[in-house]
C-alpha cells in the first residue's frame, strides 16, 4: 500500500507497525511511531492497522544542544 | 555541586549537548570528561537507509539524565509536539523549550516559548525554556510554571559568551528557580564567569564539540565550572575604584 513515511511516499507490503519497522531493519525500543499527527504507544504497536496513504513519522533522538 | 530541577537532581551543574561531534566516540569520551551526568539530545527522524546509526547505542542510560530539545521549532506548536514526541523517545518529562524566532541569529520567539512552556507544564512536563537574556520574561517563565529557566549568554554557538551580566545578575536576584546560563559559551572563562555570578548551572555544546580538541576542552570546562562554583560560594570582594594596600601600612622602616 502507498505511505508517507518521513516524508517520502513508498509503495509497502506491510500492513502493520512491526512489519513496517522489521523493513527498514528498526528496533521497537529505539523509536517513536506517529501516524497522522498522533503518537502510537508501543503496546499498540501489533494491534493498529495501517491503512492507505497514512502518514508516518519514525522519530528517535540525535545529537543536539 | 548538586542541582535539582523540579524532581530531578543533577550530580554536576554544567549541561551538555550532543551536537557536532566528529565521531559518537569523541564524543562519549567527551561526556565522560565534562563529568555532567546531564545532556541534551535533539529529536529527528530516523536515517531510514541507516538506522543503526543510532544516537541511542552510544549513550549509557544509567550514566545520563537525557535533556530533549525542540530544536528547529519556530511555533509553540511545533515545540509542544516535540515535547510530546520526546517523551515518549526518551521516557522523560524534562523538556528544553526552544522557540526560535529568527533564523540568522537564533535567538528566541519569547511570546511562543511562554505559550508553549504554559502547556507543557498544564501536561505535566518538567518544563527548562531557553529564553532572552529578559528579566521580565524570566519572571513570566517562572510564573507559568518552568522548573528552571535558561536565560542565553549570547547567541547559540556564538562562542561570545556572556555578553549581559547585569541581565543575568538582576535574573538570579529574582528567581526562585534554578537560573541556567544557555548558549554562547566559547571557552572555559565563559563557564567560570557564569558560576561567579550565581547562575544554578551551565549549559554548552559548541565549546566543548567544535574545539580542537573536544575531550581536553570539556576537561576545562568541568574545572571552569567547579571554580567559579566555589569561587561564588566563597564570597568575591567588591570592586573598589582605588587601591587597598595588602601589606601594613604600619612599622614600615624608613
Amino acid at each position: 500500500m502507498i505511505l508517507k513515511v518521513n516524508g517520502s511516499e513508498v509503495n509497502l507490503g506491510v500492513r502493520n507497525i512491526p512489519g513496517l519497522l522489521k523493513h527498514y531493519g528498526i528496533k521497537k525500543g529505539s523509536v517513536v511511531i506517529e501516524i497522522n499527527g498522533i503518537i502510537i504507544k508501543k503496546e499498540e504497536y501489533a494491534s493498529f492497522a495501517l491503512k492507505e496513504n497514512d502518514s508516518i513519522e519514525i522519530i528517535t533522538i540525535a545529537g543536539g544542544g | 555541586m548538586v542541582l535539582k530541577i523540579g524532581k530531578y537532581t543533577l550530580k554536576s551543574r554544567m549541561i551538555v549537548g550532543t551536537g557536532k561531534y566528529e565521531t559518537f566516540d569523541i564524543m562519549q569520551k567527551a561526556l565522560e570528561a565534562s563529568g555532567s551526568d546531564c545532556i541534551t539530545v535533539a529529536i529527528r527522524r530516523v536515517n531510514l537507509s541507516e538506522p543503526d546509526k543510532n544516537m541511542l547505542n552510544f549513550i549509557d542510560r544509567n550514566m545520563y539524565i537525557l535533556l530533549p530539545n525542540t530544536a528547529g521549532c519556530f511555533t509553540a506548536e511545533e515545540a509542544i509536539r516535540t515535547a510530546r514526541l520526546a517523551r515518549e523517545a526518551c521516557s522523560t518529562d524534562m523538556i528544553k523549550v526552544e522557540v526560535i524566532g529568527d533564523k540568522k541569529t537564533l535567538l528566541p520567539d519569547v511570546e511562543e516559548t511562554l505559550r508553549a512552556t504554559k502547556v507543557l507544564v498544564d501536561e505535566g512536563f518538567t518544563v527548562l525554556p531557553y529564553t532572552n537574556d529578559d528579566v521580565v520574561m524570566a519572571a513570566k517563565l517562572e510564573k507559568a510554571g518552568a522548573a528552571a529557566v535558561m536565560p542565553l549568554g549570547s547567541q547559540i554557538g556564538s562562542g561570545q559568551g556572556i555578553i549581559n551580566s547585569t541581565n543575568i545578575s538582576l535574573i538570579l536576584e529574582q528567581a526562585n528557580v534554578p537560573i541556567i546560563v544557555d548558549a554562547g559559551v566559547g571557552t572555559a572563562s565563559d563557564v567560570s564567569v557564569a558560576f561567579e555570578l550565581g547562575a544554578d548551572g551551565v549549559l554548552l555544546n559548541s565549546a566543548i564539540a567544535l574545539a580542537k580538541d573536544p575531550v581536553k576542552m570539556a576537561n576545562a570546562m568541568r574545572l571552569a565550572a567547579e571554580s567559579g562554583r566555589l569561587a561564588f560560594e566563597a564570597g568575591r570582594i567588591p570592586k573598589k575604584l582605588y587601591a587597598t594596600a595588602s601589606s601594613p601600612t604600619e612599622g614600615i622602616s624608613k
